[in-house]
């Protein structure tokens, strides 16, 4: 009777502990589907408070749940766009955990959305041999990475490992291939032409940075202020008030305009990598939804 | 206390995740845009309000969530969709069981200019609240509506420099804008006389340009500021009566 008796308190005990255990597991995916509601119905406050929320002390601490908790926090912020509290969660996910190479791909793509790209290397690199069935996600990820870093001989290596045959990929891998190739031909403009080009004729600067409408507008204005000293200088002398005031007005704007179109050129640079940047951290991002949403 | 009410949020809208009760969404919907109310964050609390499911509220449900909503719509000043949920409770609702909205009815239509519909609310209000003895001091504020300029007529008068400016009651700054315009005309025409042409065109006339269209914007402009100013004071007004 007696082993019998230890046997039904022990089976009673051990039923008693998985059914916690299973109903721990179902308030995290119910979590998951929650912050998933959330996100998805751009409730992004109230998602941001479910990351308060969560607290480690209501579970079991087992590595699983906690690693299951870091995660979910990462990608509710992430998805917030609040990448370095992100990155500090996505950081937290164990090696041993099997969300640890979402965690990683997430955690190097919040990287490079923030400007780090050598922790972002550094995060994809850590993990390279556990990288397993994503290994395409890894080449585009490095290969998006390289762009950044307008590393062409490093990109060159991983589109090289390009497949162009996973569905969740393809096109992002199509994608970073005509950003390389627009970054090949695209032609440099100097600064210093711009403002030679300024000097010689106001405006033609800032046409050749591309501003054409600015470019068209300096010319008209220092063209109309020089045109009127002139008039004034020969037919009243240099020392007319009309000229002097003229004169004057026309230079600054004739300097200014040199300055604008040197700067014109910087701007441009600056609006052209700008919009390169957004398309590549668009194409490395689109698949991590793709594949892990 | 902040961290409190968004914790309150987070639990409404779990509620709502988790049931499969239309009636027990929309209760959670109601509470979640009180608390926005009492943290003043007005516009949540009205997005919250639209996703309530009308046609599963009961009459005196209905007719909370109305007075709710067009009292928020107008605490965020959004004083149009406040005006269209008041016609469409009028459509759902008898209206002597909503006599409890004219109060938030008659500020709506005087923020919209709205003056005689605003009237008619206002004195039901205040005859249905025992407050008769201020329908005199209202029907006098009404009599002395503000005068609002006409935009047309300040668009025709600004083609003359000035004139739209003082059409809006800024004289100093009318006649500013005449002596300018004037005065660089005159400039012009003297260089013109002078056998300038080059300065007369180019410079006069550049500079005329820019002061005359810019002369005429701001007429308009002063037009609707003091539009805007008249009609808030006098709202102003009215409202300090009506809640007292």
């Amino acid at each position: 009777m007696k082993p019998i008796r230890g046997f039904v308190l022990y089976s009673i005990i051990l039923f008693f502990c998985l059914n916690l255990y299973s109903q721990e597991k179902k308030y995290i995916q119910q979590d998951y589907d929650f912050a998933l509601y959330l996100i998805g119905n751009s409730l992004k406050e109230e998602a941001k408070a479910l990351v308060d929320d969560i607290d480690y002390e209501s579970y079991f601490l087992n590595s699983g749940i906690v690693d299951s908790i870091n995660f979910l926090k990462g990608w509710i912020l992430y998805s917030n766009k609040e990448l370095v509290d992100a990155s500090a969660f996505f950081e937290k996910v164990n090696q041993t955990s099997n969300l640890y190479t979402k965690a990683n791909l997430y955690n190097a793509i919040s990287n490079a959305y923030i400007g780090d790209y050598k922790k972002s290397n550094q995060i994809l690199n850590s993990f390279e041999d556990s990288i397993g069935q994503y290994k395409s996600m890894y080449n585009l990820q490095k290969a998006g990475l390289s762009l950044l870093e307008r590393d062409f001989n490093s990109y060159n290596y991983y589109r090289s490992k390009f497949t162009y045959d996973n569905f969740a990929i393809s096109d992002q891998e199509k994608a970073l291939e005509e950003i390389f190739n627009n970054f090949k031909s695209h032609k440099k403009k100097s600064p210093y032409m711009a403002g030679l080009l300024s000097s010689l004729i106001p405006g033609l600067g800032k046409v050749y940075a591309g501003s054409y409408g600015e470019g068209v507008s300096s010319f008209l204005l220092i063209g109309s202020l020089g045109a009127i000293t002139a008039e004034n200088w020969i037919r009243n002398g240099l020392l007319n008030w009309k000229t002097i005031v003229f004169g004057t007005i026309g230079m600054v704007f004739y300097i200014g305009n040199i300055y604008g179109s040197i700067s014109s050129v910087k701007i441009y640079y600056e609006d052209y990598n700008h919009k390169q940047n957004i398309s590549i951290l668009y194409n490395i991002h689109i698949p991590l939804r793709t594949l892990f949403n | 206390m902040s961290k409190d009410y968004e914790k309150l949020i987070l639990n409404y809208e779990r509620i709502i995740f988790l049931s499969q009760d239309n009636k027990q969404k929309n209760q959670a919907l109601l509470q979640k845009a009180n608390v926005f109310k009492e943290m003043n964050d007005f516009d949540r609390a009205s997005r919250t309000l639209e996703r309530v499911q009308e046609y599963e509220l009961n009459e005196i449900e209905l007719k909370e969530y109305y007075y709710q909503k067009i009292f928020i719509y107008y605490l965020n000043g959004n004083f149009s969709k406040a005006a269209s949920t008041i016609e469409t409770m009028y459509l759902s609702l008898d209206s002597s069981s909503i006599s409890h909205t004219l109060l938030i009815q008659s500020l709506v239509y005087n923020e919209l200019n709205e003056y005689s519909k605003a009237k008619q609310k206002a004195i039901r209000y205040l005859e249905q609240s025992n407050k008769s003895e201020i329908i005199p001091i209202i029907d006098s504020i009404y009599r002395h509506k503000p005068k609002l300029k006409s935009e047309k007529t300040a668009k025709y008068l600004s083609f003359f420099p000035g004139l739209g400016h003082i059409y809006a009651g800024y004289w100093s700054e009318g006649i500013v804008s005449f002596l300018l315009n004037a005065g660089v005309l005159v400039f012009g025409g003297y260089e013109v006389i002078t056998k300038n042409y080059v300065t007369a065109y180019l410079g006069a006339g550049g500079i005329l340009s820019g002061l005359y269209f810019g002369s005429y914007e701001r007429g308009l402009h002063l037009t609707k500021k003091r539009n805007y100013i008249n009609t808030k004071a006098f709202n102003s007004n009215i409202k300090e009566v009506m809640l007292r």
